[in-house]
């Protein structure tokens, strides 16, 4: 069966697993650890850096360092959200050419799905190694409550990275999976998902036969450990301002220090009463003076810092009761994921809330990246029985005369689904109609998001309100939307299938994957011949070490002078390969480096 | 299959090869069954049996049905196994709820290139083929009453393996939409079942349509102008199932149940004087086969005081032609007599039935059984309470078909809803209203403008003065293209209530389209 990993692409951290022996493990990369930072960087000199080596160097390198792109993947440039980033992040953010967003690093600009491939061929990369083979099949997770906008770009983002994206799935689904695959049971359990960037709730039924049925599902894009920093950002700012008269905001480099040392000392405070907060040097004052920040926080503070944070996901938690028509007492278990759960009072809250200990089973940065490969796995296997029922998490529909959006499928429908509706011109003698395809829960059309657009054209013309239109919405498992319009008076159809728009044009894309296979080509040549200079080097060193011995002992035969005459050609061959970079050249002696180092040393031990 | 019309000469054969046991029959039928030798004409049986010409026909339907007796001289062919063996549709051998039902598909169907294998083809061709006829139970395979956990038990089951990502990266051809189709409609059956609210209005719904069901039944089985003459020797074909009508819950939503008043009471026991000439009491218990047949009844002439034999008489000395003249008429006579004995036993009977049902508040059961006893008997008192029956389960069908029709109308699906109303509207003559819902729905559906119009028109000529009605007719005019007549519509709707603020709008495009 062909290999697929599941990746969790997170805000702050990121995951990978695979399913071995019919269970999923996490995938440790090069340094060991189970999760990598989901930051890039471009060094001076242009080089790359994903991962851990991108995350130590952000300070120093604060402006070329991108954290948390993923609160920005499918978004537009005018949301409020990017406004909101553009004012927190040390690292540029412009507009794109489609309204979308751009990321300029180094005097380059990057698309979000650019920098999220960056980070997903790391997953890849750690993978391969792992897992000793090409991997090339992946099912990413996303937060429930992104649109297909978002869900696209985050595809387009495995593309660039070289994967087929097999299915994106939602991370509170995944942790379930995760959590029920292969146990056998029956149970109606809700996962409570803060990671670094968003917040998800979902309500889901593990019943007989491997099914999971996710019941209703909610969220905030927008809420997650970050808010939590920025509160704790704050409060140091506000504190040295005061002290000093200093606003820490103005330097990009104190902003970075900060950033660090308030996650830090946040996630300290999950396991002591408080923490001390030390940044030498943080700012020099107006007269060249070194200014330091020191502050003690303690876990109170941290907390009535975030309480309206907390609060908030709890009235979320209780709507999603409410779309599920479940009480409290209906639930039987709950799953906890994402970082900040790690946070007392979180847990406190969701406990206290449903009434409830949360599960302690399930490692909350490692279950979701889990569930994904157990997903992928079972999609490819055809022998596992289990199927994720899973639901739309946005109303999907079409604006109608007058700017109102009218939901066609409504949220928490289980898909693959479809629904047709009626509907009429608004205009006398119209010919043709412009169907807006939208999702999101307002009223205003212009409040949700535009998911894609066509025109149906040639109707008869006729009276407003009297020739009738056929829109019908699919929804398939792939959690592709498909809108067909119909005439129902001529039978003319027309249909199109709904791409939602990463901010990315089909041409963009293509160049992208292309650039990144290329970059790939690169970075492996460039490993190769590296790997190739360096072990031509290590036997040329050796065999000039050896030579004034080796020329001694075998003086005497006209044999052995022939062979050491003949050595030393093959090193200054090979010097001049160096010398010219040939690489070509540099391997193909290589094997004659090696043949004359062994000779050498044979001679060396036969003599001593 | 062209069975021979049953009469009264016709003679009934056993089926050589027939199992008696396997057979669900009740004691009446049983007792039928056993009379017959092969000899003995249905209308012997009758008056053998005492279930009188019409019910003997009844029940030799449905033995010849299930195969149990013949007419005519080749017994019917024993139908082989394969017709017996039942379509697969589930995982699990779930008690079967859904009805044995014929293949609707063909094998070009069956023979669509996919990877998938032919059980599994034949289990997705055949639940897609049934899935407008199927209710939610019947398409999950659960009983009515079945209890929230074996509803969903049953859609996981069926979720597990009809959903498409069960075959992941498999062609699956054709059978990919139609997999994707009974997923939704089983989700929609799951969904409506698991939430309660949702689950009474779907299970009130499904109450109406089998109320509505039988009660169509009981329309085309007796034709408006049926008179109650005496029984035809060729009577007309009756299935079985009217005898017992399917309603067999006591109608829980009927707003009161039928009042036994004074005047019903002594209304039944003056028509039971008339049947019988004996009290009441006596007439109930009555049951249908305790009359014995004979001398107490007083109708009966002198000469056949004895009961009819089985067998007419066998002469042992050739007769002179008065002789037989005289036998001949005595046997008619005789035979007449059995005939009215047993018309009065049915009718009897069945008036019995029909007021028993009356009592328990089963107003088409007390409908059903009056329309049968006027078949036996012109008795004017009779006629009326059949008249009084059917007009009350006309009422409550009207009831049943408009609540039907509101739940129709709220389901998109108008053309259901269209024909519920107009069911309710034939129930209910004075009430224009539901004429006029019955046109909004088939304007809506958009199919047959044809029949819409013809709604609206009813709606319009039962109140003329109601502006409402006539903006219907004439939106359905506009959409037919009918300008003119729409306008003169819409103008009288504007005469009528000056206000209408869509009349003046379509009133205003009809003139100009008009011109």
């Amino acid at each position: 069966m062909e290999r697929v990993i599941g990746i969790d692409l997170g805000t702050t951290n990121s995951c990978v697993a695979v399913v071995e022996n019919g269970a999923p493990v996490v995938i440790p990369n090069r340094g060991g650890y189970k999760t990598t930072p989901s930051m890039v960087a471009i060094t001076e000199a242009g080089k790359k850096l994903v991962g851990h080596i991108a995350k130590r160097q952000a300070i120093t390198n604060a402006e070329n360092t991108v954290f948390a792109a993923k609160r920005l993947i499918g978004r537009k440039f005018s949301s409020p959200q990017v406004k909101n980033a553009i004012a927190t992040s040390a690292y540029k953010i412009v507009e794109g050419p489609h309204g979308d967003v751009r990321i300029m690093l180094r005097g380059k600009s990057f698309s979000c799905p650019e920098i999220g491939a960056m980070i997903l061929q790391e997953m890849k990369l750690i993978a391969e190694d792992y897992l000793g083979g090409k991997v090339e099949k992946a099912v990413i997770t996303v937060p429930a409550y992104f649109n297909d906008n978002q869900r696209q770009a985050t595809k387009d983002a495995g593309s660039i990275a070289g994967l087929d994206v097999i299915r994106i799935i939602n991370e509170p689904t995944a942790a379930a999976l995760a959590y029920g695959f292969g146990k056998d049971m029956e149970k109606t359990i809700a996962v409570y998902d803060l990671g670094g960037g968003t917040f998800d709730i979902s309500i889901l039924e593990i019943g007989a036969h491997g099914v999971f049925r996710v019941v209703s599902t909610n969220g905030d894009t927008f809420l997650g450990g970050e808010d939590f920093d920025a509160r704790v950002i704050d409060w140091l700012v506000d504190g040295f301002k005061s002290e000093h008269g200093i606003d820490l905001r103005q330097d990009r480099m104190a902003l970075q220090r900060l950033k660090d040392a308030a996650e830090k000392a946040k996630c300290e405070l999950s396991s002591t009463r408080e923490t001390e907060i030390n940044l030498p040097f943080i700012i020099s004052s107006g007269r060249n003076e070194a200014l330091h920040l020191q502050r003690v926080i303690s876990r109170e503070t941290l907390e009535s810092l975030c309480q309206d944070l907390i609060d908030r996901t709890i009235d979320i938690c209780q709507q999603t009761l409410e779309d599920a028509q479940l009480g409290k007492e209906d639930i039987e278990d709950v799953v906890l994921v994402g970082g900040m759960t790690r946070m007392p009072r979180i847990q406190e809250a969701v406990s206290g809330f449903l009434g409830r200990e949360a599960n302690r089973g399930v490692h909350p940065d490692e279950v979701v990246a889990l569930g994904a490969a157990i997903q992928g796995h079972a999609l490819l296997d055809n022998k596992t029985e289990m199927v994720l029922l899973d639901v739309t998490p946005h109303t999907l529909g079409i604006l109608t005369h007058g700017g109102t959006f009218r939901g066609l499928i409504p949220q928490n429908t289980t898909v693959p689904t479809s629904r047709g509706e009626i509907f009429t011109t608004s205009r006398d003698d119209q010919t043709a109609v412009k169907i807006l395809v939208m999702q999101g829960e307002h009223e205003k059309g212009d409040q949700n998001e535009l998911l894609g657009e066509f025109v149906l054209t040639g109707l008869r013309k006729a009276p407003k309100g009297q020739v009738e239109i056929e829109v019908t919405f699919e929804i398939n498992a792939d959690g592709i939307v498909s809108v067909s319009a119909k005439d129902l008076e001529t039978g003319k159809e027309q249909q199109i299938q709904v791409t939602a728009s990463s901010g990315l044009t089909q041409q963009e894309l293509k160049q992208m994957i292309d650039a990144a296979k290329d970059e790939m080509l690169d970075r492996r040549t460039s490993e190769d011949e590296e790997a190739a200079k360096q072990e031509a080097q290590r036997l040329i060193a050796e065999i000039e070490r050896l030579f004034p011995q080796v020329e001694q002992i075998v003086v005497s035969s006209d044999f052995g002078r022939d062979a050491t005459e003949k050595a030393r050609g093959i090193l200054q061959k090979a010097k001049a390969a160096m010398q010219r970079g040939d690489v070509q050249e540099i391997k193909d002696q290589i094997e004659a480096l090696g043949r004359t180092a062994r000779m050498f040393r044979g001679v060396v031990q036969k003599t001593s | 299959m062209e069975a021979p019309t049953l009469a009264r000469t016709s003679v009934p054969k056993l089926t050589p090869w027939i199992d008696l046991r396997s057979l669900v029959l009740d004691a009446r039928e049983g007792f039928f069954l056993s009379r017959i030798d092969g000899y003995t004409s249905l209308g012997d049986l009758a008056v053998m049996t005492n279930t009188g010409l019409e019910g003997a026909i009844v029940i030799a339907e449905k033995l010849r049905k299930e195969l149990a007796i013949y007419f005519g001289d080749r017994p019917p062919e024993k139908p082989t196994p394969r017709e017996e063996k039942p379509v697969v549709v589930a995982a699990e051998a779930a008690p079967q709820v859904r009805k044995k039902h014929p293949r609707r598909f063909t094998d070009e169907d069956l023979a669509q290139p996919s990877d998938l294998d032919e059980e599994f083809r034949i289990d997705v061709l055949d639940l897609h083929s049934w899935l407008d006829e199927y209710d939610h139970y019947e398409l999950l395979n659960v009983p009515r009453e079945a209890d929230r956990k074996a509803i969903k038990t049953a859609y996981y089951g069926l979720a597990a393996r009809f959903h498409t990502d069960r075959y992941y990266g498999k062609n699956l051809g054709p059978f990919k939409a139609k997999m994707e189709q009974v997923f939704a409609r089983i989700t929609t059956a799951h969904d409506t079942l698991a939430s309660k609210q949702r689950r009474a209005d779907y299970d009130a719904y499904l109450a109406d349509l089998d109320r509505t069901r039988a009660f169509e039944r009981y329309l085309n089985d007796e034709p408006d102008e049926a008179v109650a003459e005496v029984p035809p020797l060729e009577a007309p074909t009756v299935p079985v199932e009217v005898e017992t009508p399917k309603v067999d819950v006591p109608v829980p939503t009927t707003p009161e149940p039928p009042k036994v008043g004074l005047d019903e009471r002594a209304r039944r026991e003056a028509l039971a004087r008339k049947l019988s000439g004996r009290s009441s009491m006596n007439l109930r218990s009555a049951r249908p086969f305790a009359g014995p047949p004979g001398s107490s009844r007083p109708s009966t002439p002198p000469q056949s005081t004895a009961p009819p034999p089985p067998r007419p008489l066998a002469p042992s000395t050739p007769p002179t032609v008065e002789q037989s003249q005289a036998a001949a008429a005595a046997l008619k006579r005789r035979y007449e007599d059995g005939v009215e004995y047993a018309r009065r036993t049915q009718a009897r009977r069945l008036i019995d039935e029909a007021m028993a049902a009356s009592d328990r508040g089963d107003v088409l059961g007390a409908a059903n059984n009056y329309r049968l006893a006027v078949r036996y008997t012109d008795d004017p008192a009779i006629l009326e309470a059949a008249e009084i029956a059917s007009q009350r389960a006309k009422d409550l069908m009207a009831d049943t078909y408009l609540k039907q029709a509101k739940y129709e109308e709220q389901s998109h699906k108008f053309g259901a809803a269209a024909l519920s109303y107009a069911k309710a509207a034939e129930g209910r003559p004075e009430d224009a209203q539901l004429c006029a819902d019955a046109a909004r729905c088939l304007k809506t559906e958009g199919r047959d403008l044809h029949k819409a119009a013809h709604y609206a028109q009813l709606a319009v000529q039962k109140n003329p003065s109601h502006a409402p009605f006539r903006v219907t007719l004439g939106a359905i005019y506009l959409d037919a293209g009918l300008f003119l007549r729409a306008r003169s519509e819409l103008e009288q709707a504007t005469k009528l209530d000056p206000n209408h603020r869509e009349a003046k709008e379509l009133l205003a495009r009809a003139r100009r389209l008009a011109s």
